[in-house]
């Protein structure tokens, strides 16, 4: 009698847990609005707009991008790049087909003049860009800011600020219509 | 007897469980250590003093402060490049020890843990990273950009750096900038400052 309860009971909570997607806590994805700082660890962002537009690469080309702009503030207390292994690493687009990619540049002004890099107290006005190529822009632009945490890696034990690129949770997630223009 | 011995099998299960636990919990945990084992060995020193680390010799000459970088572009009449904080220019003469060796790594370390990188900004009139030769004094300038409250008791550090800097040397130079003296930097700090010239 008992023991078919108890096995009542867990096939009902198989059967529920099944339909519900399981106990695997759903990547937290928290939807923000622009203008407001988010706190994401190692840097405060404030997304300002997206635009797709027109950036000159040098050498007399140009190519065309769909350019995120934010003001960057570096909470931490080392300068960090702007590139790869810096504030790139922790912005993502949101493709058709549902993929988080990394911009493809970013390129950062301070004080009016081009800067390449944050430093502590120092904010940053930055272009995150990835390229259009000849598609026409799309009408909304879904992008993602990922976490940072002082952390150790797994098999090494220097402590550095290091992004938090699993399981697909984002510290912040904007979907902004896209206007035009030059950066 | 049975309640007895389940007791004490359940006993040890558990105080098993507990000890794995810690163990595994004693292997992944890391102190937190900022400096690592194989960091720079430095040298200390001070601003007109010669430096001598294994690998190199290292004088700064003297520090100045700007608020805007005059541009290195050739053509036309380009802005200054301006900051929000100010620039910090480190003039420095250094030459090697046995072989040319080049200074890659320059930091400016200010009180609270605070790092800024050299060559903060493209364009900005760097100069170029000069390899030094032993024997043959070379000048040098390294720039920073720091905000005008970080600047008082910053020191240079200056090293042959690398992806593998294992017990390389470096030279740790206290630029002498008191509170005082860091507001006189910044009240006489020029426009448009041309790191390659020096004015």
């Amino acid at each position: 009698m008992w023991a078919s309860a108890v096995v009542g009971a867990v096939v009902v909570l198989a059967a529920v847990l099944w339909a519900t997607g399981g106990l695997e806590q759903k990547a937290k994805q928290p939807v923000k609005s622009p203008g407001k700082a988010v706190d994401v660890g190692l840097f405060s962002l404030t997304v300002h707009d997206v635009r797709a537009g027109v950036v000159d690469t040098g050498l007399g080309e140009s190519e065309r991008f769909l350019i995120v702009r934010m003001r960057v503030e570096n909470k931490g207390r080392e300068t960090v790049g702007l590139g790869a292994t810096g504030l790139q690493d922790g912005v993502v687009a949101r493709t058709k087909d549902g993929k988080w990619v990394k911009p493809d540049e970013v390129t950062g002004v301070a004080a009016g003049a081009e800067t390449s890099a944050v430093q502590p107290g120092l904010p940053v006005e930055a272009s995150v860009m990835w390229k259009l190529g000849p598609a026409q822009p799309p009408p909304t632009f879904t992008v993602g800011l990922r976490g940072w945490e002082y952390d150790h890696g797994f098999t090494d034990s220097e402590y550095t600020w290091r992004v938090q690129a699993e399981g697909g949770e984002l510290a912040a997630r904007y979907t902004l219509p896209v206007g035009t223009g030059t950066p | 007897m049975n309640v007895r011995k389940l007791a004490l099998q359940g006993g040890a299960g558990i105080g098993g469980t507990i000890l794995l636990a810690g163990a595994m919990w004693l292997h992944a945990y890391q102190p937190k250590v900022e400096a690592r084992m194989l960091d720079p060995i430095r040298t200390d020193g001070d601003v007109g003093e010669e430096v001598v680390t294994p690998a190199f010799t290292l004088r700064v000459d003297g520090v100045v402060a700007a608020r805007s970088l005059a541009s290195d572009a050739f053509l036309g009449d380009k802005p200054a490049i301006g900051t929000d904080g100010v620039y910090v220019v480190v003039r420095a003469r250094a030459m090697s020890r046995d072989e040319p060796v080049e200074l890659r790594s320059a930091v400016l370390e200010t009180p609270g843990g605070y790092t800024y990188e050299a060559a903060p900004r493209p364009g900005g009139g760097q100069v170029p990273g000069a390899t030094f030769q032993p024997m043959l004094w070379t000048s040098t300038a390294f720039v920073f950009e720091l905000p005008k409250s970080r600047l008082a008791g910053a020191h240079l550090v200056v090293g042959t750096g690398g992806l593998l800097p294992q017990l390389s040397s470096a030279a740790d130079i206290d630029l002498g900038i008191t509170g005082s003296r860091a507001d006189d930097l910044v009240r006489k700090a020029p426009e448009r400052y041309k790191v390659q010239v020096g004015s």
